[in-house]
């Protein structure tokens, strides 16, 4: 802690406004508490979190039907074919997994970092990849042809003595993200402990006491409950950080493992953590920045915390752009024609335009973040994260799609087109997230409610608590 | 306050309060005497924050170590053992599992081929042809194979019907019978019986019978590909082509190398002279051709010219070769080129083929010169019952007065020229019944309609044209209530022998040697030879403008093969399309109407106006349009509903007109197995000239690089040391000898139970096809040839995939001049990799290698993640999307008879839409499957074998004889099919084995050799044989 102290005036940026231990609790808790004595200028639930609410729940609707559909039909209601084993399913499987990242970075790396600001924006990270590990896991798990044979992927014991082949990618993926959606959910799970237990003081309700109660594990705030607690979480801190690394690396094994041309190439683990990264951070600001204003949490979640991540977005968008600088390049340069033709039909095939989007949205647009002013506008904040929301789903396609659909032999070239049932399915593992992610707000405190305590103390003593 | 606590001891506390070093400040008195609970509850709430690193490395280790050991060790346990009872008595005569297999004959345009048929227990599985007759050779068609499904076909007639009631054959005979008799006093007049050609010697026989009885009946004969042109130039001959003989051929718009199962012995005959090792004496094939077709892109030389100009050559060419005849030039052909045909015919033992569909000049001529030259050809008798032009024969039916119509298979009201009016006559008959396999147009038209029993169900005879006479064996009973054409006869006839019997008795041969006959697929007969004869070269046809062919469908043939799955799917050699024939028009048209595939246009020809869509064929001839007939049909079966366009309706009497071609609205969209058509200057096929060979033997690309493939585990070395015993599959195709013909694809369908996934499936690129034929067009520019070049790196605009392919536009003028244009053709199966990149990618193992070199896929352990398929180079796997074998596909997107839920009702594009009749469907078809080879179901991938069922079936008859497998005694089912031997298969660990042999050959290469895949199917380049007088063009 002393390192905060020495850096007085970056902890005050931390918390605006007059707060204490109470009002901190209330304004935080009173979102899920539902309780206007907490604190007089909480806006509550309003009529924006009903109306996206509602939005996100018939999408998520959307995706019931879609999976249904899919289940009985099988895979061929989707637009993959013979070139393009892959499409939208893996797309979005890897955009959903990139998009997680952030959470963990967030949690695990700035924690053992030591970098208290993280203390505003974890929780609400940390649920985001959780569920954005679910909407992931729908993918590999439903883009099987046969997903209720899809647990062979697991090493179980088993009357035949079949173990799954571990030279492939895909069974490394499975340890990846289970063990990423493991550490993750524990490592939410504990960091939550403690509030629930406030909330579990504060709450009216009998059944919000009894789930609370039942959440809260039976803290009490002793210092063993602590110390334990603390304890845990470095642990797990430690156990998470070679997952923002290793997790992406492994998804992007997929392709690099491979022979084909636009995946077979060293590039890909750095770059994909990178991106991971970038998206993930993106895909935060997109949600945090209408939350803070509806629910009044200005206070916790400062401009200097957006410029921060703003500026963590722009380095790890420099570093994807740099990726695809290098794909073009090395690809010219190795001077294999397969390399060489697949560069060509990125920069010029039928689906170039996705091509440029990509490097529109994912390379050119973030370069406004240059600007301190820019990182200041929420607008143009948000619109910079939509693009790169935007941008990463075509890096995507630009790598999957694209490489398959004109490989080795031409006569097996084919068109990629996905269809009704793939974009259900997309925008409604969107519904599910956003479904998941309003329910957390509501039911579970998005900010850490001890941790932002614990700023207030460390910057409390000689200015009070306020900027 | 826990009660069973010790009360606290005062007397300790003021002891320790009044000691020097006792604490001044206390929380608690539990603190001042320390007691026990007291420590226990102070290291409860401050616990040593060391705890954790206190445990050891080593002890964490063996904790994680032993819990690794005990999960693996669950997995460990010994298999239960149990035992499996066979039969005590085996089914006396149907030993189970095995094949038995049964000579027989197919008629095809009358005419027959031989053939071998798979049984196991009863059921027919699967033809080929019988390699120890003449006329196949072993080597079979697409055709041939199809009769299978046309076999089972559910759609078939099952009954015999009246006026839309099902009713009885004794009803039919009774009333026909009634119907004849009263016919006596008349002689039959009014009667007229329609057949096709018929060759059967004992059908021929009982239908003179018929005919004598009733003088005044008239036999007439029909069908759309027939020999009209050539019986009009030489009569009642049949040319019989030894091209085992010839050096040299021409080819006037004659397809001799597929199409027919007649063309198969031709084929093996003609690549039996293609081996590159005859060097000069090696065959040169020239083509001239309107409509591309796998003869023209084999040939060493092809002009392409409109139809009406075939003549035009023939003249020319039949004047250089000292037929008299005034021959005018035409701007596509040089006379260096006519000169060098000619020389070549003269001086190579040279022989002209013709198309059947050509005009009876060109027929005139091409014998005409086959005679002053010498040609390897003979010609004998026809030897069909009554030989007669087909139209004429028709004509003179609709001229005619019928009121009793018989009609004997053949579909005349779909087949017949649109200026024919058969329909009106044959509904305005008083009496009429249709006997054939499927309803269709025509007996929609007739009042009766009868089951046809299919070839395979019923018994007879038939020649080969070259005049050998085969007995028809049934391999099965009717699977319907069916007869035969000649059971229906001898019906009429009140005769009430057996079909059996009567065709047993046509030959008067000693038991044995009928047995014997009956055995090996054909009794001893000899052709008649006619030595000379004198051609008439009748009167040219006239023709302006944009002219259009009509020529058979390449996969449907007349329409007969509308109705079968197989062949609606299978891509027609050289569009790829499927499901539909389009109308064919060549890039110069295209551009100069703008035109693109797909688009609609408006065709009129003879006063008709046929809408259909159009495809442009790169090399199809300038100003002129092909059009298949076979598409379209109307009525007749559930698969053929909506696939294709009618063009016989377009037709007059000869098989080319002038036709106009409009614009229309809208598009149509085709589905083609393949998109893009240059190899962008890969090295995929290699190919040189003969002439070459000397300097470049392994007809290397100009810029290849030779590749050292390290590697630090030899797979193959490891395989064969460790394997000593074991035989290391392997195949070579070599392109030499591949026309393209897609028997081999059929022939895998067949042997492999592989689905057929309908239109909307193919246009995803999901056909299931284990084997495919790549097919590339390339620019020959003299005797060199190089890749077209697309403007594959143009297309910025987003093109939508059914309309256009994304393959990029053709930016190459070369390829504009349809004579300009070359073909090759490549099939490409499974590769077998050693290092295959499919089998470590796969999260389950279910893609593994044995240890003999095959890469076996595990059906039952697929997940399907088509991991695979993308890793794979060859892209040769295949997936199910959806569960194609129970004709799943069409629920969502076609079917609108949803009455019986999901296995039943839901009927793919194989079995067509309506009238389903479920289950009982769908066990039928299922008797078509080979029960050696496991049939996959939904989100399975699959992909070729190699016929692993077949090595195993050797594997397991070598080990009951206590003796390695021998060489050629594994046959895949594409190798078996193959008329050109263009596939070898066998062990690569013996270097005595054919396969060996071939891969030691120079031209010997590897698809995609930098990958470093190390294939075990390889490839064997293709060498052309071009006349070097010709190598600055045409």
């Amino acid at each position: 802690m002393s390192d905060l102290l020495d850096n007085r005036p970056k902890v005050d940026l931390l918390i605006e406004g007059e707060h204490n231990y109470d009002t901190i609790t209330a304004t935080i808790g009173g979102v899920v508490l539902d309780q206007e004595q907490y604190h007089p200028t909480n806006k509550r639930v309003g009529k924006n979190w009903i109306l996206l609410g509602l939005l996100f729940f018939s999408l998520l609707n959307v995706m019931m039907v879609a999976v249904g559909w899919l289940l009985y039909q099988g895979i061929g209601v989707w637009g993959n074919n013979q070139p393009s084993g892959w499409g939208f399913d893996i797309i979005n499987f890897v955009w959903w997994i990139g998009i997680g990242h952030a959470g963990t970075l967030i949690s695990a790396v700035l924690l053992l970092m030591r970098q208290k600001w993280r203390m505003s924006i974890n929780r609400f990270a940390e649920a985001m990849t959780i569920f954005a590990v679910m909407c992931a896991g729908l993918f590999p798990l439903l883009h099987t042809g046969r997903p209720w044979n899809a647990y062979w992927l697991f090493p179980y014991p088993n009357w035949m003595a079949l173990w799954p082949n571990f030279r492939s990618p895909l069974v490394w993926d499975v340890f990846a993200v289970s063990t990423y959606m493991t550490v993750s959910i524990l490592f939410w799970g504990i960091g939550l402990v403690p509030d629930f237990a406030s909330l579990r003081d504060r709450t009216k309700s009998k059944i919000g006491k009894f789930l609370y109660g039942f959440a809260s594990l039976g803290w009490r705030g002793s210092t063993k409950h602590w110390m334990r607690y603390e304890q845990a979480y470095y642990i797990l801190g430690g156990l998470s950080t070679p997952l923002v690394l290793s997790v992406h690396s492994i998804v992007s094994f997929d392709f690099a493992v491979s022979i084909l041309p636009g995946w077979h190439t060293t590039l890909f683990p750095p770059y994909f953590v990178a991106g991971a990264v970038f998206a993930g951070f993106a895909m935060v600001l997109t949600f945090l920045i209408p939350m803070r204003s509806w629910f009044n949490l200005k206070d916790f979640v400062t401009m200097k915390h957006i410029d921060w991540m703003c500026k963590i977005m722009l380095a790890t968008g420099l570093i994807v752009f740099y990726g695809y600088l290098a794909e073009v390049f090395f690809s010219f340069y190795s001077g294999n024609a397969g390399e060489i033709a697949m560069m060509k039909n990125r920069l010029f095939g039928p689906y170039a335009w996705a091509y440029f989007t990509l490097i529109l949205t994912n390379g050119l647009i973030p370069q406004m973040l240059w600007k301190q002013k820019n990182r200041q506008n929420l607008k143009l904040v948000m619109f910079i994260s939509c693009s790169i929301s935007i941008g990463m789903w075509f890096e995507r396609f630009v790598i999957i799609p694209m490489s398959l659909h004109r490989d080795f032999l031409p006569s097996s070239w084919g068109m990629y087109v996905p269809t009704l049932w793939d974009i259900s399915m997309f925008l409604g593992t969107i519904g599910m997230f956003g479904f998941l992610m309003f329910l957390f707000i509501r039911f579970v405190p998005m900010i850490s409610i001890f941790e932002i305590r614990e700023l207030l103390h460390v910057s409390k003593p000689k200015k009070g608590g306020h900027a | 306050m826990d009660k069973t606590r010790p009360r606290i001891d005062w007397d300790a506390v003021r002891e320790k309060l009044k000691s020097e070093g006792g604490p001044t400040y206390w929380r608690s008195l539990d603190e001042v005497v320390e007691t026990a609970e007291f420590k226990t509850w102070v290291e409860d709430e401050f616990p040593d924050r060391l705890s954790i690193p206190d445990i050891d490395r080593r002890t964490v280790l063996k904790f994680m170590g032993a819990s690794a050991a005990l999960a693996g060790l669950a997995g460990c346990r010994n298999l239960p053992q149990t035992k499996l009872v066979p039969y005590v008595n085996d089914p006396e005569g149907r030993p189970i599992g095995v094949r038995v297999q049964y000579a027989s004959i197919m008629p095809f345009g009358g005419y027959g081929f031989p053939v071998l048929i798979d049984t196991i227990e009863g059921r027919p599985v699967k033809i080929d042809g019988n390699p120890d007759h003449p006329w196949s050779k072993g080597g079979s068609d697409i055709f041939a194979q199809a009769e299978m499904l046309n076999l089972y076909d559910p759609d078939r007639l099952r009954n015999p019907v009246n006026e839309g009631l099902i009713s009885t054959w004794d009803a039919f005979f009774k009333q026909w019978r009634g119907i004849f008799a009263a016919k006596k006093s008349s002689q039959g007049a009014g009667v007229a019986m329609i057949t096709e050609t018929v060759a059967s010697p004992c059908l021929v026989s009982k239908m003179e019978k018929l005919m004598a009885a009733y003088p005044q009946a008239k036999w007439f004969q029909y069908e759309p590909v027939n020999s009209d042109g050539e019986m009009a130039a030489i009569g009642n001959l049949m040319p019989i082509y030894d091209f085992a003989q010839a050096g040299t051929v021409l080819s006037l718009d004659g397809d001799f190398l597929s199409g027919s199962p007649h063309h198969v012995s031709y084929a093996a005959d003609f690549a039996s002279r293609r081996d590159p090792a005859l060097a000069d004496a090696m065959c040169r094939l020239y083509a001239v051709e309107s409509a591309p077709s796998p003869t023209g892109a084999f040939a060493d030389h092809r002009i392409s010219v409109k139809p009406s100009q075939v003549v035009a050559v023939a003249r020319l060419i039949a004047s250089a070769c000292g037929v008299s005849v005034t021959a005018a030039s035409i701007p596509e052909v040089s006379v260096s080129w006519v000169r060098a045909v000619a020389d070549d015919l003269k001086s190579r033992k040279g022989a002209v083929f013709v198309g059947a569909h050509q005009s009876q000049e060109v027929h005139a001529l091409a014998h005409e010169i086959n005679l002053a030259i010498g040609a390897p050809v003979k010609y004998v008798a026809r030897s069909e019952g009554r030989p007669t032009p087909k139209l004429a024969s028709l004509k003179e039916f609709v001229a005619g007065s019928f009121d009793t119509v018989i009609v004997l298979g053949g579909n005349v009201a779909y087949s017949a020229p649109g200026n024919v009016k058969v329909a009106d006559r044959l509904l305005g008959a008083k009496n009429s019944v249709y006997l054939g396999l499927f309803e269709n147009e025509t007996s929609r038209l007739c009042k009766w309609q009868l089951p046809e029993a299919h070839w395979l169900e019923a018994w007879g005879d038939n020649r080969t044209p070259d005049g050998t006479i085969s007995i028809q064996q049934p391999v099965i009973e009717p699977l319907f209530s069916g007869k035969s054409q000649l059971e229906v006869v001898l019906g009429l006839l009140g005769d009430t022998t057996s079909a059996r019997e009567v065709t047993r008795k046509s030959y008067s041969v000693s038991d044995a040697v009928w047995n014997d006959g009956l055995k090996r697929g054909w009794m001893n007969s000899s052709p008649r030879l006619i030595p000379s004869f004198t051609a008439s070269r009748g009167s040219a046809v006239a023709v302006s403008g944009i002219e259009a062919i009509f020529l058979p469908d390449p996969t449907l043939f007349d329409g007969r093969y509308s109705n079968n799955g197989w062949m609606q799917e299978l891509p027609k050699p050289l569009t790829k399309l499927t499901w539909d024939n389009a109308v064919l028009i060549g890039p110069k048209l295209a551009a100069d109407q703008k035109l693109s595939d797909e688009d609609m246009v408006k065709v009129t020809a003879n006063g008709v106006t046929v809408e259909a869509p159009v495809f442009v064929q790169v090399g199809h001839a300038n100003d002129s349009v092909t059009l298949h007939f076979g598409g379209g049909r109307t009525f007749g079966g559930r698969v053929l509903q909506n696939c294709g366009f009618d063009f016989m309706k377009l037709r007059g009497d000869d098989s080319f007109c002038t036709v106009t071609i409009e614009t229309s609205k809208g598009v149509y969209p085709l589905a083609t197995a393949q998109v893009h058509h240059s190899m962008e200057g890969r090295d995929i096929v290699r190919e040189g000239t003969v002439a070459a060979l000397s300097t470049n033997p392994k007809l290397l690309p100009e810029e290849h690089e030779e590749l050292e493939i390290e590697t630090l585990y030899n797979y193959t070395e490891v395989l064969a040391k460790e394997n000593p015993d074991l035989p290391q599959w392997g195949m070579t195709i070599d392109l030499n000898y591949c026309t393209g013909c897609n028997a081999c694809v059929t022939a895998c369908q067949s042997e492999n139970n592989i689905a057929t996934v309908g239109k909307a499936e193919v246009s995803r690129g999901r056909e299931l096809h284990w084997l495919r034929i790549d097919r590339y067009y390339k620019v020959a520019k003299g005797n060199e040839r190089h890749d077209i070049q697309t403007g594959v790196g143009e297309a910025w605009k987003f093109e939508s995939p059914m309309h256009n392919t994304g393959s990029g536009p053709i930016r190459d003028a070369d390829a504009l001049e349809p004579s300009n244009v070359a073909t090759v053709f490549q099939p490409v199966p499974c590769m077998h990799c050693e290092l295959a990149p499919c089998e470590p990618v796969c999260p389950v193992a279910a893609t593994t290698h044995s240890h003999e070199g095959l890469n076996q896929m595990v059906y039952n352990r697929c997940v399907g993640t088509r991991y695979c398929s993308n890793n794979c180079p060859y892209k040769v796997r295949r997936f199910n999307y959806y569960n194609y074998q129970h004709g799943q596909v069409d629920f969502g997107f076609k079917n609108n008879d949803k009455r019986k839920g999901d296995d039943q009702a839901v009927i793919g594009k194989r079995y067509g839409n309506a009238n389903f009749r479920g289950e009982e469907d769908i066990q039928l078809l299922r008797m078509i499957n080979n029960p050696d080879v496991t049939v996959r179901s939904r989100g399975v991938m699959e992909k070729c074998t190699y016929c692993v069922q077949r090595i195993n079936a050797a594997r397991i008859k070598s080990k009951k004889e206590r003796r390695p497998i021998k060489d050629g005694e594994v046959v895949t089912a594409c190798q078996q099919a193959c008329p050109t031997k263009a596939i070898t298969f066998g062990d690569t660990a013996n270097p005595q084995s054919a396969v060996s042999k071939k891969k030691k050959e120079e031209r010997n290469y590897s698809l995609l050799e930098h990958v470093g895949t190390k294939p075990r199917t390889t490839y064997l380049g293709r060498v052309r044989n071009p006349n070097p007088s010709l190598e600055g063009g045409k």
